[in-house]
C-alpha cells in the first residue's frame, strides 16, 4: 500500500496543473500542449463517441477539437477550466460531423439530434461540471483510479474527493433532468 | 429510484462510456503533427501591456495600439541648444533609421529581458530578444527569446535555443506598412502621450545632464507613465523609462530604453540571416503575418489600417466562418453577430464597406472606411474593432499608419493591389477621400 501511494505521489508530481500547462502552451511550449492532449484525450473521445457512436469519426472530431483549442487557447479566460472547455468544443465538433454525415447520406433529417442516446447527455453534463468536480469524475471513471488514488493525485483529502464526487453526481442528475424536461 | 440507485446508475453509465472507448495509440501525436503540418501559429497569451502592443505585427500577436500622427513633415534638424519639447514626436517620426536597446520587464516587474531594435525606412526591421514569458510559482520568467527580421522579401523568426527558423513570405507593401507601424509605435512608446510633457527634474545619464519629462498614457486595462530623458543639446531623447499600473496594483517598471540612437548607421548585414545547417526551417503561410483572432469557427483580422486624416481610416480586414468562408459578406447580418468599433475613451466609429476582394479560400478582403466625428488625440489614437458572436467576443486594437501626404496616394494604391483580382484597378485616394467626406456629412 505504501508503495502504491508512493507511486501515485510520484505520478502526481509529474502532473502539473492544467493552468500551468495552458500558460506554458501560451508561452509557446508545444510540449506542454501535448501533455494537455494526452491528459484530456479520453474525455474528449468519450464526448465525441457519445454523439457519433463511431470510434473513427469520434477520433477525427476529437483531433479537430484539440486543434481548435490550440488555435483559440489565448481566449480561454479560466485556464484551470481547460478540460471542460475542450470537451465542449469536442461536442460541437461531433455534432457538426454528425450533421455532415447525415447530409452526405442524404437522409431527410439533417438537424442536430435531440440525443444520440443518453450517453451524450451524460458527457455533456460531465463537461459542464465545475472543474474541481469534473477532474475527479474523469480520474475516477476515465483513468480508472480508486478514490484514494484520486485524492493523492489531486492532493486533496479522500473525504473531500468523495464529497466532490457526490456533488458531481447531484449536479449531473440535475443537468440531465433539465435537459429531459426542455 | 432512490438516491443510491441513481448514483449507481450514473457510475454504471460512466463506466460503460469508458469501456466503449478502445485504446487509441498515437492520438496525441497525430494532434501535434497536425498542428505542426498546418503551421498553426503558436497560441499566444493576450496581454495588453504596452510592450505587447509593440509586438503586434512582429510575431503575429493580435494586439496593437493606434498612434495617429497627423503630420511628420518636420525632419530631424541639426543640433540646437533650445528645443521645444512639443516638437519632439514629429522630429522623431521624421527619422530615416532608429536604433534602440533596452530591457523589458515581466508583468510583475521582477524579471527582465534585454532587447535590441533596428528600424530602417522603408520596410526593414530587426528585433532581437523578443521574450516568451512563462509563469511559474515564483513569478514570471523568460522561457526563451526569439529574433525577428522583417524585410520586403519576407519575415524571418529565429529561435536560436530550439535551432528553429520560421520564414513567412511578405509583399513589399505588407512589409513597408508593418515596419512603419513599428516605427510609429516605438516612437510613441519612447515618448508616452507626447502631448502633456511635464519637466520633473534634471538627471545625469550617459554623461549627459538630461531634462527629464514625464508623460502619461491611458490604454485599455492599464495606465502608463513614461519618463523621457531629453538631451538639451539635440532636443532628442537619450533614455526612456516606462512604468505601468494595471488594475489595483502598484506601479511597476515595464521597460527601460537605455540606448536611443536617432538616424543611427545600421550595421551591414543586420537584416540578413544565413540559416545554420543544423537549424530546422519551417515555411510559414502568408497568413501568419496578418493580425488574426478566432472565436469558435469565426476568423477575424486586420491587414492594413491607413490613416487618411484625423477622422478617417482606410481598413483592409476580414471576418468569416471557416466552414462557410464564401458567405462572409453577410456574416454580420446573421443573428447574434455584431461588429463594434471604438476609439480611445469609447469614441464610436462607423464602418462603410467600399469594396470586397474575393480570395482563393472563398472569403473576401474587405476595404472599409472607418470614421468618427470625435477623434481622440492625434497622437494616441487607439481604434479597437470587435467581433461579437454568440460564442464570444474578440477585439483587435490597431494602429492606423500615418503617411506623409506625398506618399499616401501611392501607398493606398499599392496596398489595394495585393487583394485585387488580376487586372482590376483599385480606388484612387481622391475617390476614397470623397466617400469619407460623404460619411462625415
Amino acid at each position: 500500500m505504501t508503495l502504491a501511494i508512493e507511486k501515485v505521489t510520484a505520478l502526481s508530481e509529474e502532473l502539473p496543473a492544467d493552468e500551468t500547462l495552458v500558460r506554458a502552451s501560451l508561452a509557446g511550449d508545444r510540449e506542454a500542449f501535448g501533455k494537455l492532449v494526452r491528459r484530456h484525450e479520453r474525455g474528449v473521445r468519450a464526448t465525441c463517441w457519445s454523439v457519433l457512436r463511431d470510434h473513427h469519426l469520434a477520433c477525427d472530431s476529437g483531433q479537430d477539437a484539440f486543434v481548435e483549442a490550440y488555435r483559440g487557447l489565448s481566449g480561454l479566460k479560466d485556464r484551470s477550466a481547460f478540460g471542460g472547455w475542450v470537451m465542449t468544443i469536442a461536442r460541437r465538433k461531433a455534432l457538426r460531423a454528425l450533421q455532415s454525415r447525415r447530409a452526405e447520406a442524404a437522409l431527410p433529417e439533417v438537424r442536430v439530434p435531440e440525443s444520440a442516446g443518453s450517453d451524450e447527455e451524460l458527457m455533456e453534463a460531465v463537461a459542464r461540471l465545475p472543474e474541481q468536480e469534473r477532474v475527479v469524475v474523469m480520474l475516477r471513471f476515465f483513468d480508472g483510479r480508486e478514490v484514494g488514488e484520486v485524492a493523492v493525485i489531486l492532493g486533496r483529502p479522500e473525504g473531500t474527493v468523495r464529497k466532490q464526487l457526490s456533488r458531481a453526481y447531484e449536479r449531473m442528475r440535475g443537468e440531465m433532468m433539465r435537459e429531459m424536461t426542455k | 429510484m432512490n438516491e443510491q440507485e441513481m448514483q449507481d446508475d450514473l457510475e454504471r453509465r460512466l463506466r460503460g462510456v469508458n469501456e466503449a472507448l478502445p485504446e487509441e495509440r498515437g492520438f496525441s501525436e497525430r494532434v501535434m503533427m497536425r498542428i505542426q503540418a498546418e503551421a498553426i501559429p503558436p497560441a499566444r497569451e493576450k496581454d495588453y501591456r504596452l510592450w505587447r502592443y509593440v509586438m503586434k505585427g512582429v510575431i503575429g500577436i493580435a494586439a496593437g495600439v493606434a498612434v495617429g500622427v497627423a503630420v511628420w513633415h518636420l525632419s530631424v534638424g541639426s543640433p540646437r541648444v533650445a528645443y521645444a519639447v512639443e516638437d519632439v514626436p514629429q522630429r522623431m517620426l521624421g527619422l530615416k533609421t532608429l536604433h534602440l536597446k533596452g530591457e523589458v520587464f515581466s508583468s510583475d516587474g521582477t524579471a527582465g529581458q534585454r532587447i535590441e531594435l533596428f528600424l530602417q525606412r522603408p520596410g526593414m526591421m530587426r528585433l532581437n530578444g523578443v521574450p516568451v514569458w512563462i509563469t511559474e510559482n515564483a513569478g514570471e520568467k523568460v522561457l526563451e527569446s526569439i529574433d525577428v527580421i522583417l524585410t520586403p522579401k519576407g519575415r524571418i523568426q529565429i529561435d536560436a535555443q530550439k535551432k528553429q527558423v520560421g520564414i513567412t513570405p511578405e509583399t513589399e507593401i505588407d512589409a513597408q506598412l508593418q515596419a512603419e507601424q513599428m516605427f510609429q509605435q516605438n516612437v510613441q512608446m519612447l515618448l508616452g502621450s507626447g502631448e502633456d510633457f511635464k519637466k520633473v527634474r534634471s538627471e545625469k545619464t550617459g554623461g549627459i545632464e538630461a531634462d527629464v519629462y514625464e508623460s502619461k498614457v491611458e490604454l485599455p486595462g492599464e495606465k502608463s507613465r513614461v519618463e523621457v530623458f531629453m538631451n538639451p543639446a539635440t532636443g532628442l531623447p537619450v533614455r526612456s523609462e516606462v512604468y505601468s499600473t494595471r488594475g489595483g496594483n502598484s506601479e511597476k517598471p515595464e521597460m527601460v530604453f537605455d540606448t536611443i540612437e536617432p538616424d543611427a548607421v545600421i550595421p551591414e548585414g543586420t537584416f540578413k540571416f544565413d540559416v545554420p545547417a543544423d537549424y530546422q526551417v519551417t515555411q510559414m503561410p502568408a497568413e501568419f503575418s496578418f493580425m488574426n483572432a478566432q472565436v469558435n469557427d469565426a476568423q477575424f483580422g486586420v491587414r492594413f489600417a491607413i490613416a487618411l486624416n484625423k477622422k478617417s481610416v482606410l481598413v483592409c480586414w476580414r471576418a468569416y466562418d471557416v466552414h462557410r468562408p464564401a458567405e462572409d459578406l453577410t456574416f454580420f447580418e446573421e443573428k447574434g453577430n455584431q461588429l463594434v468599433i471604438r476609439g480611445n475613451g469609447g469614441v464610436e466609429y462607423q464602418e462603410r464597406l467600399l469594396r470586397a476582394d474575393e480570395t482563393a479560400e472563398g472569403f473576401h478582403w474587405r476595404w472599409s472606411l472607418v470614421t468618427t466625428e470625435k477623434p481622440a488625440s492625434a497622437w494616441a489614437n487607439a481604434i479597437s474593432m470587435s467581433m461579437r458572436i454568440s460564442g464570444g467576443t474578440t477585439s483587435d486594437a490597431f494602429m492606423p499608419v500615418t503617411l506623409p501626404k506625398n506618399e499616401l496616394a501611392d501607398v493606398v494604391e499599392r496596398a489595394q493591389q495585393v487583394t485585387l483580382p488580376a487586372g482590376e484597378k483599385g480606388m484612387t485616394l481622391k475617390e476614397i477621400e470623397e466617400k469619407a467626406g460623404e460619411m462625415s456629412h
